[in-house]
């Protein structure tokens, strides 16, 4: 019942085999700074150096950045590039058992500080244009907040502020997690991915399969959706200190907007962001609804903030037609200007 | 390469398996020859098909099924708690055994003695001990309690989905023929239902209690645990994270000294710069001097 003209579920799975293993990340790119787990890249085309503004993009650390950059036909990455833009990727790693004592001060005052000074430095601006995808857009928020003269432009993709203003299945999921009241390790991404793939089990679990005879007929197709497999399945481990300041203080207290959040000893105000802000949002975005990401407004002057809302759902922000049509040429409009 | 630990390899082996045991040829796409793995479920979703089309009145059968199908889930939510009252009864009997005696009237008046002996109400680090050994058999039972409150909702869950999947199935005039559809029809009430559940706070809240129990468990379970370990010379998690709380304050100590030694040398710069550029000043004001003169 399955089964396409072409190609069965029997043999689309003998040809995901063969594509195996799939090459996530298309575009060549350098290490220019790192500190374990964390590590800054800095992309380039095969005949290209890069000399255009800095851009700096700042990735959630649930999932692994790749997905901005999964193929060539399926990058934010390359056009950016292609646009002229120098392009800094802070990865934020795959932490360690030894790395469970990481927190909030140590990615934001510790490595996020050091990639923008980094990047001020060998590029000779006083500012950087930042992005912020999902979770790392509240983290570069809580960066521009707290440092406001490093971040000159902030655009903000599908990026939650306001954790309570319309509650989501992940929401309640997160109001559901009691932190350990003893000893602890970190918190396994399967365990994440597992979360996440239960908030629409049918769809991740049947019905996406259900397609793969039709998408083996094509090779190209085939690995992009092997591509998007791995990647979706690819949780590094969270560490648990920060994963539990995450979860009390953002999802379950709302602390970044009600004003009392502190990192470093620092209040983290929204409205110290002097920044010029583009808040991109998805309007069916099941993970961050619109409300929770349009939250920013109350906290930006008009004369500097901005916003894009997209159809479709969160990855679509970053994939597909409405990140090229849509979503690309906002960010290349926002910062030429 | 796939290797003999990746889930594909996996499902392929399990796949071929099963066309070994149906004795199945490869379709070579070929539509009209069902693959092995979808032939069960589509027998029995055609038998359905086939019961509901000779049945003197459809939707009264259809209701059978489902009936009969939420038994299965009721059986189904049990065989789940079942396995969690073994694991429950286990640890009961693990810590009863570990607990401390009490008094046994039947016994010499030794073991009687020693039995009351160490009832006896204690400080320090028998009390510490006992504590323990406490919170641990309060934490077993209030586990057990929370998981099968959770799969009692689970069951609500799946009985919402059949109800509506039998609704589905009864808005038409005649009985469901194509299997497809009716397969399309269970996975959407299966996530209407599933979506329900995750908005309803009364799931919140019994989540939230079964992790709460859980981490309760665990924490109590741990540190009798480690004092077993301890007296081994086996390090615990508890070790391993003093270990990592200096190994970060380490870090953060390294970054700042990085950062002053930094400013040092950003200082030495700044220091050296205002050197030459008095010298400068000098020599300018030396040289416009000697213009004037």
């Amino acid at each position: 019942m399955i089964a396409t003209a072409d190609v069965n579920l029997l043999q689309a799975l003998r040809r995901c085999r063969e594509r195996q293993p799939v090459k996530r990340g298309a575009t060549p790119y350098s290490v220019v700074l790192e500190d374990a787990p964390f590590s800054l890249r800095r992309y380039h085309l095969p005949d290209c150096n890069p000399a255009g503004q800095p851009l700096l993009f700042v990735y959630s650390t649930i999932n692994r950045p790749d997905l901005l950059d999964l193929t060539e036909h399926r990058s934010m990455i390359r056009p950016l590039l292609n646009a002229g833009f120098d392009i800094y990727l802070l990865d934020w790693g795959y932490p360690l058992d030894a790395d469970s004592q990481l927190d909030l001060e140590d990615y934001l005052d510790g490595f996020l500080h050091l990639a923008v000074d980094h990047i001020r430095s060998c590029r000779k601006v006083d500012a950087v244009n930042a992005i912020g995808i999902c979770q790392g857009g509240t983290l570069l928020a809580c960066y521009a907040a707290l440092w406001p003269d490093r971040i000159r432009h902030l655009v903000l993709l599908g990026t939650p502020l306001d954790f309570h203003i319309d509650p989501t299945t992940l929401n309640r999921l997160a109001d559901a997690l009691a932190q350990p009241s003893g000893i602890t390790g970190n918190i396994p991404g399967q365990l994440l991915s597992s979360s996440f793939a239960a908030l629409r089990p049918t769809d991740l679990f049947i019905r996406r399969y259900e397609l793969l005879p039709l998408v083996a007929r094509q090779t190209e197709t085939l690995d992009e959706f092997l591509c998007m497999e791995a990647w979706m399945y690819d949780c590094p481990d969270q560490p648990a200190v920060m994963f539990w300041r995450f979860v009390t203080r953002f999802y379950q207290e709302n602390a970044l907007v009600s004003g009392d959040l502190t990192i470093g000893g620092k209040l983290v105000r929204l409205d110290h962001i002097t920044a010029s802000v583009l808040n991109i949002y998805a309007e069916e975005d099941h993970l961050i609804p619109p409300a929770a990401a349009r939250s920013l407004a109350d906290f930006i002057p008009s004369d500097r903030y901005g916003e894009l809302a997209c159809r479709g759902g969160h990855l679509g922000l970053f994939l597909g037609s409405m990140s090229r049509n849509q979503v690309i040429p906002a960010i290349v409009n926002k910062l030429a200007g | 390469m796939t290797t003999s630990t990746d889930p594909l390899a996996a499902w392929l082996r399990w796949f071929e398996q099963q066309q070994a045991s149906t004795g199945t040829k490869e379709t070579g796409g070929d539509q009209s020859t069902p693959e092995p793995w979808s032939k069960l479920l589509d027998e029995s979703l055609g038998r359905f098909v086939h019961t509901l089309s000779n049945a003197s009145d459809w939707q009264q059968c259809l209701a059978a099924h489902v009936n009969t199908a939420m038994q299965d889930a009721a059986r189904l939510a049990t065989s789940v708690t079942n396995p969690l009252a073994h694991e429950a009864d286990w640890l009961k009997h693990f810590s009863a055994f570990r607990a401390p005696p009490h008094g046994n009237k039947d016994a010499s008046l030794a073991t009687e003695l020693f039995g009351h002996v160490c009832t006896w109400p204690a400080l320090g680090l028998a009390a510490a001990d006992d504590g323990d050994w406490q919170a641990f058999q309060e934490a077993v039972p209030a586990f057990q309690g929370a998981g099968e409150r959770y799969s009692e909702i689970l069951f609500t869950m799946m009985a919402t989905a059949l109800t509506n999947w039998q609704k589905a199935l009864e808005s038409a005039d005649s009985p469901p023929t194509d299997i497809d559809f009716i397969r399309q029809q269970w996975l959407d009430a299966l996530e209407s239902a599933w979506q329900t559940m995750l908005k309803n706070p009364e799931h919140t809240r019994r989540l939230r209690e079964l992790n709460a129990a859980i981490d309760q468990l665990r924490t109590s379970g741990t540190r009798m645990a480690n004092g077993m370990f301890r007296a081994l010379g086996i390090p615990t998690r508890e070790d391993l994270l003093g270990t990592q709380r200096r190994l970060q304050q380490v870090r953060r100590k390294i970054n700042i000294m990085d950062q002053s030694t930094e400013l040092a040398m950003l200082r030495e710069d700044v220091a050296m710069l205002r050197e030459d550029l008095a010298m400068l000043r000098r020599e300018t004001a030396a040289a416009n001097h000697g213009n004037k003169t």
